[in-house]
């Protein structure tokens, strides 16, 4: 028998709470951390953000949980069937009395050794100066068209063409479809590259995917992919997953976009600010030119006002002067004229009765002056009637040109012997008769002295007389 | 815009470049502020500005729907038609 074994009653029996704790504190003094390796199954995440499956393998499964906070910094969404490595404690749930793995980090199996040959990779690209600054080119500033490398399905593609049309609305878009995950991925992001700088039809490309785990970006870790975009002639923004993963093609790229929208922001501006640029180029132009227009008013009022300019003034005036001078001494000029003519016209109103003529005149000035306008007409009435007042007042020079009028003002006409008029002392001998004619009757008298003498001679004894 | 070909197409002479306009209105604007123009010059430059400008609003103003899938004919990248982008529908959905 083995009864000696049993405890003695008054020995020491533990209640369930306390026997538990002291495997608790077991547990975790034997475990206190540590690396375990399984397939997920029955995983659970619950409302509250905590997440709760088993870990197993072939012979055997362990209890596992996994608390909000840990699990946020989660880079792969875990699912039933995965391989995971996971690291915790052992802990006991006092409650239902079973242990479990808390877990504080989890991470894909094997990716450890994945992670350490990407490290290998990244040495090996960088010593060769695939991600050095200087091989970087700048983006076009307004590219027309841009090509896009990414899966044609999912919201990258999408996120990716709306933003560019929203920005930019006039791009150019050309898609290269490809897998960008899974077997052969790598290789046709490659060869879409490829193509595209082979093309030349693109002024830009964005090559990249939306979120997902490590191994789901990893295509754009692997060297074909990571040689493509440095040999790129085109420029290439990369654009895969959210901003804290960073792969290869990243280091690789010209310009590393934090997610795909943020690549076509990225890719092309807004049309809108664009629009505010030229508007503010137009109005700085504008202003300048107008500008040195009014500059160049003041300038030019400003010499007006100079001395210079002034004395070209009192040199007009003087010009003027001059001319008024002039004028005034050609008026006189053609008076005089006028008055030559005037004595000619008396003369042939004379000798050919200048009513006659007048009327004549009239009528060949009226004939002229049918068709013209009334003004004209007015014009050349008026000037009729001056004629007419200068007839007037010539017909009574006329009259006191008359001889007998002469007469009045006290003058005589003196006849020969012969009856014909006097004209000269020389036509009379000392003894002669003559008749005198005065305006009222006539007198007879006899020549007693003759004093001959040219005509100065003869018009001093007229004046004389 | 109107686009003769869809294919490898930059040889598109006739179609004014929006960074070429761009940058010469900013010249522009550099050589005006700089005041070393004649005044005709300047003048010509305020006309060759405002013909940008026309230009500039008249790209902005324009709009593509298309998008092209890059394909190899022949040995030879080309691009052929994917077909209109939906212009209702927000949530972008693509014709592919």
């Amino acid at each position: 028998m083995t009864v000696a074994t049993l405890p003695a009653p008054e020995d020491r029996i533990l209640s369930v709470g306390e026997i538990t704790r002291a495997i608790k504190e077991l547990l975790y003094g034997a475990f206190p951390g540590q690396w375990v390796k399984g397939e997920i199954s029955g995983f659970k995440a619950h409302t509250s953000g905590h997440l709760y499956f088993k870990l197993k393998d072939a012979t055997a499964q362990l209890d596992c949980a996994m608390f909000k906070s840990n699990a946020m910094r989660l880079s792969f969404p875990p699912r039933d069937g995965l391989e995971v490595e996971a690291f915790g404690e052992i802990s006991v749930y006092e409650p239902r009395g079973n242990y479990q793995l808390v877990i504080k980090q989890m991470r894909v199996a094997g990716i450890g050794a994945l992670l350490a040959q990407l490290e290998e990779l990244k040495r090996r690209l960088a010593a060769e100066g695939l991600f050095d600054a200087a091989r970087k080119q700048p983006l076009p500033r307004y590219p027309r068209t841009v090509g896009v490398v990414t899966s044609p399905v999912g919201a990258a593609v999408r996120d990716i063409v709306k933003v560019l049309r929203a920005r930019w609305p006039v791009i150019r878009i050309v898609l290269a479809p490809v897998k960008v995950q899974g077997e052969g991925a790598a290789a046709e992001i490659a060869a879409a590259i490829e193509r595209f700088d082979r093309w030349g039809g693109a002024d830009l490309l964005i090559v990249g995917r939306g979120g997902g785990s490590i191994e789901d970006l990893w295509a754009f870790n692997e060297e074909v992919v990571v040689r493509a975009i440095a040999a790129a002639r085109t420029p290439i923004i990369s654009a895969v997953g959210h901003e804290v993963d960073t792969t290869l093609a990243d280091l690789a790229a010209d310009v590393r976009a934090a997610t795909p929208s943020n690549a076509a922001e990225l890719a092309v501006r807004d049309a809108n600010a664009v629009r505010r640029d030229v508007a503010d180029l137009v109005r700085r132009v504008d202003v300048l030119v107008r500008t040195r227009l009014d500059r160049l008013r003041h300038v030019l009022e400003a010499l007006l006002k100079r001395h210079g300019f002034r004395r070209i003034h009192d040199l007009f005036a003087y010009w003027q002067q001059r001319m008024d001078d002039l004028r005034d001494r050609l008026d006189a000029g053609l008076r005089r004229k006028l008055g030559v003519a005037r004595d000619r016209l008396t003369r042939m109103i004379a000798a050919y009765g200048f009513r006659e003529a007048l009327k004549r005149r009239v009528a060949e000035a009226r004939t002229r002056l049918e068709p013209s306008p009334k003004r004209l007409t007015d014009l050349v009435v008026g000037r009729i009637h001056d004629a007419r007042r200068l007839t007037i007042s010539l017909e009574q020079q006329l009259l006191g040109l008359s001889p007998r009028r002469v007469l009045e003002r006290g003058y005589a006409l003196v006849k020969g012997p012969d009856g014909t008029f006097v004209r000269s002392a020389e036509a009379l001998a000392v003894g002669d008769a003559v008749t005198l004619e005065f305006a009222r009757g006539e007198a007879d008298a006899t020549v007693t002295t003759i004093r001959k003498g040219g005509s100065d001679a003869a018009r001093e004894g007229r004046r004389r007389r | 815009m109107p686009r003769a070909k869809a294919d490898a197409g930059d040889s598109d002479g006739e179609k004014v470049d929006f960074e070429e306009s761009m940058e010469r209105l900013e010249k522009i604007v550099a050589e005006l502020e700089s005041g070393e123009l004649s005044l005709e010059d300047s003048i010509a430059r305020y006309e060759e500005g405002m013909k940008l400008q026309r230009r500039l609003t008249e790209v902005l103003n324009q709009a593509e729907k298309r998008i092209e899938r890059l394909v190899e004919k022949g040995g030879t990248p080309a691009t052929e038609d994917m077909g209109r982008e939906s212009q209702e529908s927000n949530e972008g959905e693509l014709p592919f």
